[in-house]
């Protein structure tokens, strides 16, 4: 009800941070829309209004007061979002997006509405695409580890094959391990949805910890076998079997695999209470 | 608890304040004195020997105002890669890519990346020295950013220094010089030989980018 009350000076927030991220929320749309390590993007703010969504009859009874950190954190979000303009960093531009609205709901409306509003807000730190130098610092590494295991695995199941750096060698054929195949992109994409799975299906925070945690190594589980799949299949039938559809249809595959080693987790932690 | 106005409008200021910056700064180009093109094909005992031209797919990822790829031979017939992209800082223009990031995204892996000082001159240079390895190759790189005559060894300086310029002067224009040679046997030995071009080079690279 005591937010209900100030409906009009909320309103007119939003119109103020509509107006001050114009320029920098358009872009980030883009590289979802073009980006396929970011496309994600799309699915974040809808679960995150969904979070918010879950929570509104505690909303409804929250006691309104104000935090002066909240102000702190507007002031560091527009120095983020200057320095981030004159710097020409997207990551922070669209990062202090995210720390303006937890700064305006910390001043505005309290630190009950706040911590009611937490996960919903923070969770959308995962719509921000990652600065490469980032994303590359792990994504290589990764392609290289995925090669190496896959590489021994192929071996152990008779398959005469070689490995250099992220290059599979069969001798009907060379595969590469690329960024798509690196389990980096599911990566990005199963943490964020293992982070709202967590928090919409799970209560305590052990067993959110265990089930965001446990969102990287079942990436790079799946995306070995998918590596290791092809290399057996383009062994088989040639290179159609790592090319075009297939491809394409063996990363679906994949995702929907790790998706259902989440569900199976979530099954098993449900047990513990 | 009705909510004081004061803190919508404080709110509302100060974010209207950084939008209002965000919409009406605006940077010009910083030209270079005379393009790479011209840049000296003899540099003491070191002679240009060959240059690339990036495809324009490259160049479009890149986005240099200007840029020069260059190969020199020296003594002992030792051959150094130098490349050296400037960025005027004009709206639209293209940001410098880190080596931290163009590196790996091409397939190498950093074996050693360090801070190094080196005086030339009368002038101390700010670099970074690094080993990275693809498949059995492996490449020294010494690498630095120039913003207004000042090396910077790392990003984030890069970024600080860019900042203050546009705050300053409402310009950007940065430089991204990197030489790199094959390491063979001896790392230590690679990293004289680019430390003997450089000193060479380097007077040449400040006339060229100091605008």
């Amino acid at each position: 009800m005591a937010l209900r009350a100030e409906w009009l000076p909320l309103a007119m927030g939003v119109v103020v941070i509509a107006l001050t991220y114009r320029q920098i929320v358009p872009p980030m749309v883009r590289d979802w829309y073009f980006d396929d390590n970011a496309s994600h993007g799309f699915f974040i703010p809808l679960i995150s209004g969904y979070l918010v969504w879950t929570r509104r009859d505690a909303l409804a009874r929250a006691p309104v007061g104000s935090n002066p950190v909240g102000l702190f954190l507007v002031v560091a979000a527009a120095a983020m979002l200057v320095a981030g303009w004159l710097a020409s960093e997207f990551f922070t531009m669209r990062a202090s997006l995210v720390v303006a609205l937890c700064g305006c709901v910390l001043y505005w409306l309290g630190t009950k509405v706040f911590s009611l509003l937490a996960p919903a807000l923070l969770f959308l730190f995962f719509m921000i695409p990652l600065p490469a130098i980032a994303y590359d610092a792990v994504a290589f590494p990764l392609k290289l580890f995925v090669s190496w295991l896959s590489v021994g695995v192929l071996k152990a199941m008779g398959i005469m094959v070689l490995r250099e750096g992220n290059v599979i060698m069969l001798p009907n054929i060379t595969l590469e391990v690329v960024d798509a195949c690196s389990g980096m992109r599911s990566l990005t994409s199963l943490l964020a949805l293992a982070t709202a799975y967590a928090l919409i299906f799970l209560r305590s925070p052990w067993q959110r910890l265990v089930l965001v945690a446990s969102a990287i190594p079942i990436a790079i589980a799946a995306n070995t076998l998918r590596v290791i799949g092809t290399g057996f299949l383009a062994r088989r039938m040639g290179s159609a079997a790592a090319q075009g559809f297939f491809h394409e249809f063996t990363g679906l595959a994949t995702f929907v695999l790790a998706l259902a080693a989440l569900a199976a987790l979530h099954q098993v932690l449900r047990r513990f209470k | 608890m009705k909510i004081s106005w004061f803190r919508f409008l404080a709110v509302y200021a100060l974010l209207l304040a950084a939008a209002g910056y965000v919409a009406l700064h605006h940077e010009t180009a910083q030209p270079l004195p005379q393009p790479l093109t011209a840049f000296p094909n003899q540099l003491g005992e070191w002679r240009a020997v060959g240059h690339k031209q990036f495809s324009e797919a490259l160049l479009t990822k890149l986005r240099p105002t200007d840029y020069l790829y260059r190969r020199y031979s020296g003594p002992g017939g030792k051959t150094v890669d130098v490349y050296i992209g400037y960025h005027d800082g004009a709206q639209g223009a293209g940001p410098i890519h880190s080596p931290k990031n163009c590196l790996p995204g091409n397939g190498w892996l950093e074996i050693s990346s360090s801070p190094l000082e080196l005086d030339i001159g009368r002038e101390r240079i700010h670099l970074t020295q690094a080993v990275y390895r693809q498949d059995e190759q492996q490449e020294l790189f010494l690498y630095w950013f120039m913003v207004r005559g000042r090396t910077l060894s790392t990003e984030v300086g890069l970024k600080l220094a860019e900042i203050a310029n546009a705050v300053r002067y409402g310009q950007r224009g940065a430089c991204f010089v990197r030489l790199s040679l094959p390491v063979a046997d001896n790392p230590a030995a690679s990293a004289g030989i680019a430390q003997s071009f450089l000193e060479r080079a380097y007077p040449a690279i400040c006339a060229f980018t100091s605008s």
